[in-house]
């Protein structure tokens, strides 16, 4: 049974109890929801109907045991109760609130569960994605794709991991903006518990979504499944650093699946931490050059969403790239491509400036460079003097101790 | 008859002297030992009567009494077998009894009378010496340690039979006098201790060993495995002064009674070295067990380096127990009935991987997730962190600096730099009770670190840049106070702070 036959189905408000019981238990997709639709036509049906009839319906599956006692051990017109007085919502996906970009994914969650809000059909949505054990040149081009997203108005998708996921979606919060989080545990469940802070935050300043029930815990195969929905949720999928066997790149299939445009950020060849992005720009993705060529590109080519919101037509057609309408209001949204200007400084802060990168580097190391390349070294101490001097000036950040990357 | 002998016993690093009375009497043939006494005391009586028959000497059959003075002085020493074989050969009369009056006598017997050595000889001469006693038999091989203290007689004895041959005769040449010149033990004190040049690359690291050994700062290296902490670290020894003799007989004392005198060697005469393996226990760390408290690791690096590789590896007990020898240096260990107390002066080098791979912050080697980070630096004490006033990272070593020319200072010149950095230290703080800059209390730094204006401008945008705590503003300044003594400057100049400021502990870091 595919979504458009469960919209058909016209389920009322008066049974979402029973889809609420339903979705009692963490399906992996869909589970057997839709079968039981199918045969009963409404979850207030199945609801009624006995174990038996369910379980010839829904075949043979281990969940379904946590679904029939759910049934039996809980009222459920209480547990739905309880649900409705506390702080987490639930929608599903015939009821108007429903994200429109996850309706036409294949295999879209029936119900979600969360906190704050849902994201809007008529802004933008970015997944940013990336590694958990990130490099410190992941970590700043997520907090600035973040916080520049978060400037422009541009909802950030992402799973709340340590690492890319978390950074750019503080960052998105940071700036201003708006960032979702789509969790693989209950959305009453913060994991992983370091980012709670930004977990607090995007109770106000966005949501926490989760196809699984409230109490659900953090299990790995709850995890890839979840990220059909980060990609679901989003008009392009940025990825910032990941190795050539990631986990990451189980969102970019699953976002290839449902046609979304896919940027990756180049990195060093010899990076293993870049393989898995230099890898899909082999493949065909878009380069990710800088946030403000993306948000170009990308306002460009979704102006409709601005203008008219989220619609039908675009899901039906999400790789017909829609042409760039002057008159729309892209040009009032005020982003310029920033020239790389070097800053002013004395002429010995310069020369270690110009050799800071986003990789990490120490004292030695620069030094190292400077020999190499003929520059009169102030030796490894008078270095250390200078970036203590650009840190102080914020051109330059020490990432740990005796290690220095560039500021951007 | 009775007698009365001298001998002593060591309390902490400290002597005392201890009366060994004995009384021979009528009555039901037995031999007592009493005052305080410890097993090894009460043990004496089997050992003294085998020794003594295996000399031709017959204990008669009477009561024999020995009592220990001070009776309440708790006495666990085998170096009472000596005196206490000599005050019954008095009470017997065997020896006339005015043959060992005012002679101090130390020494375990064997059953055949051979003498053996004890801990803590160098203490109780000195103890002997200050109450005025001129003479002192010990065994033979803790003579030449005895006999560094001045103005007493300290002959070293390796049997019984010697023993009681000079006592009858009074024979020099019988138990010839020890006599040792300190001077000449420190002339030939070099050597021992690896330069610094075979330390390739790594300047930062060594400009951090430079200024904790000039300010007596402790220092925590991070690097990958094999990038040389552990070499410089090894080194750090050979560029603190050379230790003064004052100093040198605190740490003798403190090895003799720990009972780690390396055989034959009357001083400790370098700066030692000790690197504890991470599994040791806080009694071995700090010092303490059984009935008498034992120095612990901390007390034998006495101004000396005391190396903690992997730190965060340590028991947390064991590191927590550092705390309050950092600040008072000293460790006092209580009994029940008693406390000692160790001197522990020791300059805390530490050292430990990144992360729990050791690469970090390379993300092509290092693959451990940002929580098996956190975790790794989690372990590492945060009062421990706090007293630490130098941080600096290795690098991993690359071939071409294996093999090139480039090896940087050597020992020579960075112990010049230290030495420099002391004699500004000590004529400022003569008669402060000061002696190294890590010492310094905040209320006496607006004075000996006044800054200039354009300094202390510089140290309010450090202290909001950084987000500084009041303890790590503080460090710095204390740490680029050493660096301009380094300099031999006088003003604490903004270069200074800078380099201080990049030596920091940065907080944030290790609890991210």
């Amino acid at each position: 049974m595919n979504i458009d036959e469960i919209l058909s189905l016209g389920i009322s408000d008066d049974e979402r109890v029973y889809a609420f019981w339903l979705h009692s238990v963490p399906w992996i997709g869909q589970g057997p929801v839709p079968a039981i639709l199918d045969h009963f036509g409404s979850p207030k049906e199945a609801f009624l109907a006995s174990d038996e009839e369910i379980r010839s319906v829904a075949g043979k599956r281990s969940d379904l045991r946590d679904l029939l006692s759910y049934r039996r051990d809980f009222d459920i017109f209480e547990k739905y109760d309880e649900l409705i007085r506390s702080e987490i919502k639930l929608t599903f996906a015939w009821e108007r609130d429903y994200p429109e970009r996850l309706k036409y994914i294949p295999d879209p969650p029936l119900a979600l569960f969360y906190l704050g809000k849902l994201p809007e059909k008529n802004k933008l949505s970015v997944a940013v994605i990336g590694a958990r054990a990130c490099s410190e040149y992941g970590e700043m081009l997520a907090e600035d794709l973040g916080r520049k997203l978060g400037k422009n108005g541009v909802n950030v998708i992402s799973g709340m991991a340590t690492g890319i996921d978390g950074i750019s979606q503080s960052a998105a919060v940071s700036a201003g903006g708006s960032s979702y989080a789509v969790l693989g545990c209950g959305v009453d469940i913060c994991y992983p518990d370091s980012n709670y802070g930004l977990y607090e935050k995007l109770k106000t300043s966005g949501g926490i979504l989760s196809a699984y029930p409230p109490g659900t815990k953090a299990i790995a195969r709850f995890f890839p499944p979840r990220n059909r929905i980060v990609s679901g949720l989003s008009d392009a999928v940025v990825v910032l650093e990941a190795r050539s066997r990631s986990g990451t790149l189980i969102t970019v299939d699953m976002a290839l699946e449902q046609g979304r445009d896919i940027y990756a950020a180049p990195g060093r060849l010899t990076d293993e931490l870049s393989s898995g992005t230099n890898g899909l720009i082999g493949h065909g993705a878009r380069i990710y050059l800088s946030p403000e060529v993306f948000m170009g590109d990308l306002f460009e080519e979704h102006s409709s969403i601005l203008t008219e919101g989220y619609t039908e037509s675009d899901a039906a057609s999400y790789s017909m790239k829609p042409a760039f309408d002057e008159a729309s209001d892209i040009r009032h949204r005020n982003f310029t491509v920033q020239k790389e200007t070097e800053p002013e400084m004395e002429k010995s802060h310069l020369e270690v400036y110009r050799l800071l990168s986003l990789f990490p580097q120490s004292a030695e190391d620069i030094d190292t460079a400077m020999r190499r390349k003929n520059i009169d070294s102030p030796g490894e101490t008078g270095i250390c003097l200078i970036l203590m001097e650009l840190c102080l000036e914020g051109y330059a950040v020490q990432v740990s101790p005796g290690y220095y990357c560039k500021k951007i | 008859m009775f007698t009365d002998t001298l001998s002593a016993t060591v309390r902490g690093i400290n002597a005392l002297i201890v009366h060994v009375e004995t009384d021979i009497a009528n009555g039901l043939p037995m031999f007592n030992i009493v005052g305080s006494v410890g097993t090894e005391v009460k043990e004496a009586k089997d050992r003294v009567r085998s020794a003594l028959k295996n000399n031709g000497i017959s204990i008669p059959p009477s009561r024999i009494t020995v009592n220990l003075s001070p009776g309440d002085l708790r006495k666990d020493t085998t170096a009472f077998d000596l005196p206490i074989c000599i005050g019954m050969l008095t009470a017997m009369e065997y020896l006339p009894a005015e043959s060992a009056e005012g002679i101090l006598f130390l020494g375990e017997i064997g059953l055949g009378g051979e003498i053996r050595p004890v801990r803590g000889v160098l203490p109780m001469v000195m103890a002997a010496a200050k109450e005025g006693i001129v003479e002192c038999i010990v065994p033979a091989d803790n003579a030449a340690e005895g006999s560094i203290v001045p103005g007493i007689t300290v002959r070293g004895a390796s049997d019984l039979k010697s023993v009681i041959d000079y006592l009858i005769g009074k024979d020099d040449s019988v138990l010839p006098a020890t006599h040792t010149d300190p001077g000449k033990l420190f002339a030939d004190n070099s050597g021992c201790i690896p330069d610094f040049d075979e330390v390739r690359g790594q300047e930062r690291a060594k400009r951090a060993a430079v200024i904790s050994a000039a300010g007596f700062h402790s220092l925590l290296m991070t690097g990958p495995p094999g990038a040389g902490k552990s070499m410089i670290a090894r080194r750090i020894p050979g560029i603190l002064p050379p230790l003064t003799l004052p100093e040198s007989l605190e740490l003798t004392s403190i090895y003799s009674v720990a009972g780690k005198m390396p055989k034959g060697k009357a001083l400790i005469t370098g700066r030692s070295f000790q690197a504890p393996h991470h599994t040791i226990t806080d009694q071995a760390l700090v010092g303490g067990g059984g009935s008498v408290p034992m120095p612990g690791m901390i007390s034998l690096s006495h101004r000396s380096v005391l190396f903690l590789d992997e730190l965060p590896e340590f028991g947390r007990d064991a590191i927590e127990s550092l705390r309050q020898p950092l600040e008072e240096k000293s460790i006092r260990i209580s009994r029940l009935r008693y406390t000692v107390e160790y001197p522990a002066d020791f300059l805390l080098i530490c050292a430990m991987n990144p992360c729990p791979c050791g690469y970090f912050p390379d993300r092509n080697k290092c693959r451990c997730s940002e929580n098996a980070i956190r975790r790794y630096l989690g372990k590492i004490s945060g009062p421990i962190l706090d007293r630490i006033d130098l941080c600096t990272s290795l690098k991993a070593v690359e071939i071409g600096d294996m093999t090139g020319e480039k090896s940087g200072m050597r020992t020579g010149e960075m112990a010049e730099m230290v030495a420099r950095a002391r004699d500004m230290q000590e004529s400022r703080y003569k008669g402060t009770g000061y002696r190294f800059n890590a010492e310094l209390k905040a209320d006496d730094m607006d004075e000996i670190c006044r800054l200039g204006s354009k300094e202390s401008g510089l140290m309010e945008t450090l202290y909001k840049k950084l987000s500084l705590s009041a303890r790590s503003y503080h460090r710095i300044l204390r740490v680029s106070r050493t660096i301009a003594d380094i300099e031999g400057s006088y003003d604490i100049t903004s270069k200074h702070l800078l380099e201080a400021a990049a030596f920091r502990p940065d907080l944030d870091y290790f609890r991210i």
